[in-house]
């Protein structure tokens, strides 16, 4: 049992991970209509900055929240320079454009920083506490009460704000949101922007656990692909509920199934994604769609 | 009425088409035998991933799906002609067609699932294949050797023709890629292009049409699939070893790379990918690990910004570019002959 517990905390812990990024794949997709295959890369430099801006002697409380405004401004900035040209392209050629954004990224940061893992130390310390016999680390707690935070600001703002609002009235119905005079460009602009400080926070609380190299969050994407296909595409509440899930699950698939136990648990994502196609294609939370003519 | 125009003789754009073709065979045929082997071997890498090019191009370009897993495809096929023939002593002619068969089927069991939903989700499926193929051929190691992969020997030239196993491989490339082209075209301008043509327009109007959707897209996907395959078993015979790490997710985007800059809907135009696919990475590599990667990531912006239709549809600019001036300046001469 204390087994159990030991995998499911570290489940849940790399899960609000895995939640923020899908979280963040999920607001660029109702907005954009595209999966952003670049998430992962651009919440990497923001992990790369705060690694920066740390090494320069800046303490990590005053470096997160400069991290997460120029993560803001750079997410921003991708969709007016390189979304927005495309306002009205195919679904197939924005993936395009955010392959070109991955790719461009990824060897981007490889060029500039090297592909040798660096650490980025954590700010909570190396506590671990012993609960009932499962370990708990103070880097683990600590990151989840940051990512809840950054979580629970974005549904607020989403929810309970009018810029929120405006953003998803954009995004649902650009058409409609343009004739009650909302700046539906922008808006999209916000959301990701938005995007990218969920991101951002997701990979600096990742890195001191993960490790910080150019690639590192090429397999947190996946997780978050699966999650939000779990969740459903653009639901909020679905891509958090699903990353905790993918979290739990693909621990709990490492130290249960054998077959899935090395370097075949990377079957875990792809295997949640294509059951929820088979299953429930619009995912847990998301609405089915019909096709208007 | 220019839209009901046929090419005909006097149309210099296609018979100057024609020539140009005729003479790219004719180069294609000699240069063989006036280069290095190290040069034809490139070559040969150009024809084999131009196979899977054209597959991609067959797909995204026409029935609007997208693949992230055909460096996996392309893989299937290269193993199983690899595993045929070195543990079963098939023939190579045989070993290859059955690696195409098995991406075929591969190409339906991946493309049936993803139809519930659109693009979105073969995507992701295909992403997933990409991503896993490489594990999962390191692990059972048995049948493939794990990674450091299985090897054969590059096959001599049958009936006693007098060419070099390299230069024989290089031929059996070419010819299979322009059976292939060949079978593109039937495709695009047959019964099944037009249904794809409806299809891209809108899916709900083609299949208000009749159009089998379902079917449709699923067979293309196989059929895109059953032709990487191939490519791959060619891309086999050519470099001996396979090894999990030749087709991960990077050749993927290769393909795709290749694709887009060729132009998506272009049979030549998959040559045109394949081979900066081949040379940009041999080119840059001096200027650090990085550079071949950044180079696609430009490249693919440029064409996606600026050059909409690839490198393929860079003389029709241009014609089209010559002959509005053309009109234009007939146009002047006409006004200031009316004066």
């Amino acid at each position: 049992m204390t087994l159990f517990f030991q995998q499911l905390i570290s489940g849940l812990a790399i899960g609000f991970v895995y939640a923020g990024l899908a979280l963040a794949l999920s607001v660029v997709y109702e907005g954009a209509g595209v999966l952003n295959f670049a998430q992962g890369e651009m919440a990497t430099v923001s992990a790369f900055l705060a690694w920066v801006l740390t090494t320069r002697g800046m303490t990590f409380w005053l470096a997160f929240p400069i991290v997460l405004v120029i993560s803001f401004v750079l997410g921003v900035a991708v969709e007016r320079i390189f979304i927005r040209p495309l306002e009205r392209a195919s679904e197939q050629e924005l993936l395009m454009v955010t392959l070109a954004l991955y790719l461009g990224i990824n060897a981007i940061v490889g060029w500039s920083a090297g592909y040798l893992q660096k650490t980025l130390t954590s700010p909570f310390g190396s506590d671990v506490w012993i609960v009932h016999g499962t370990f708990i680390t103070s880097q683990q707690v600590g990151a989840a009460a940051v990512l809840v935070g950054v979580l629970l600001l974005v549904g607020i703002l989403f929810q309970r704000t009018s810029i929120g609002l405006r953003i998803r009235a954009a995004a649902q119905n650009p058409e409609s949101s343009r004739l009650l005079g909302i700046s539906v460009g922008w808006m999209l602009a916000l959301g990701w922007g938005i995007a990218a400080v969920v991101g951002a926070a997701a990979g600096t609380m990742a890195a001191p656990t993960i490790g910080l190299q150019p690639d590192m969050m090429g397999p947190v994407l996946l997780l978050a692909f699966a999650a939000a296909a779990l969740g459903g595409f653009g639901s909020r509440v679905g891509a958090v509920v699903g990353g905790l899930v993918i979290g739990v699950a693909s621990s709990l698939a490492a130290q249960y199934v054998d077959l899935l136990a090395g370097d075949l648990n990377q079957i875990v994502p792809f295997a949640v994604i294509l059951v929820v196609l088979l299953f429930r294609p619009q995912g847990l939370f998301g609405r089915a769609s019909a096709l208007r003519v | 009425m220019s839209a009901y125009a046929l090419p005909g003789r006097s149309d210099p754009g296609a018979l100057a088409g024609r020539g140009v073709l005729a003479i790219c065979l004719c180069l294609a045929v000699l240069a063989p035998f006036f280069v290095s082997g190290y040069t034809v071997f490139q070559f040969t890498r150009v024809l084999c991933i131009g196979i899977a090019v054209l597959s991609i191009n067959l797909l995204l370009g026409y029935s609007g799906q997208v693949s992230i897993g055909h460096s996996a495809i392309f893989g299937l096929g290269a193993y199983t002609t690899a595993i045929l023939i070195h543990k079963a002593s098939v023939p190579y002619g045989l070993a290859i067609l059955a690696g195409g068969a098995l991406a075929f089927v591969a190409g339906l069991l991946l493309g049936v699932p993803a139809l519930r939903i659109r693009g979105l989700y073969l995507g992701l499926l295909t992403l997933g294949v990409a991503v896993l193929f490489p594990t999962i051929v390191s692990h059972y190691r048995e049948l493939t050797g794990g990674p450091f992969g299985i090897s054969i020997r590059t096959p001599p030239a049958p009936w006693g023709i007098d060419l070099a196993p390299d230069k024989w491989v290089y031929f059996l490339s070419l010819a299979t890629l322009l059976v292939f082209v060949g079978g593109f075209q039937g495709i695009v301008r047959g019964r099944i292009g037009r249904a794809l043509g409806a299809l891209r327009k809108s899916e709900a109007m083609a299949a208000a049409l009749g159009v089998g959707l379902a079917r449709t897209k699923t067979l293309i996907f196989a059929i895109s699939a059953g032709m990487a395959g191939i490519g791959g078993g060619l891309y086999q015979l050519l470099i001996g070893t396979a090894t999990p790490t030749t087709y991960t997710l990077t050749l993927s985007l290769a393909f795709l790379v290749g694709s887009v800059l060729g132009g998506l809907r272009s049979s030549w135009g998959a040559i045109a990918g394949a081979a900066f696919v081949v040379y940009v990475p041999d080119k840059t590599a001096s200027l650090g690990s990085t550079a071949p990667q950044l180079v696609y990531a430009i490249a693919l912006a440029v064409v996606i910004y600026f050059l909409p239709g690839g490198v393929a549809a860079v003389p029709a600019r241009l014609l089209g570019m010559w002959r509005s001036k053309r009109a234009t300046h007939t146009v002047q001469l006409q006004q200031r002959g009316g004066k």
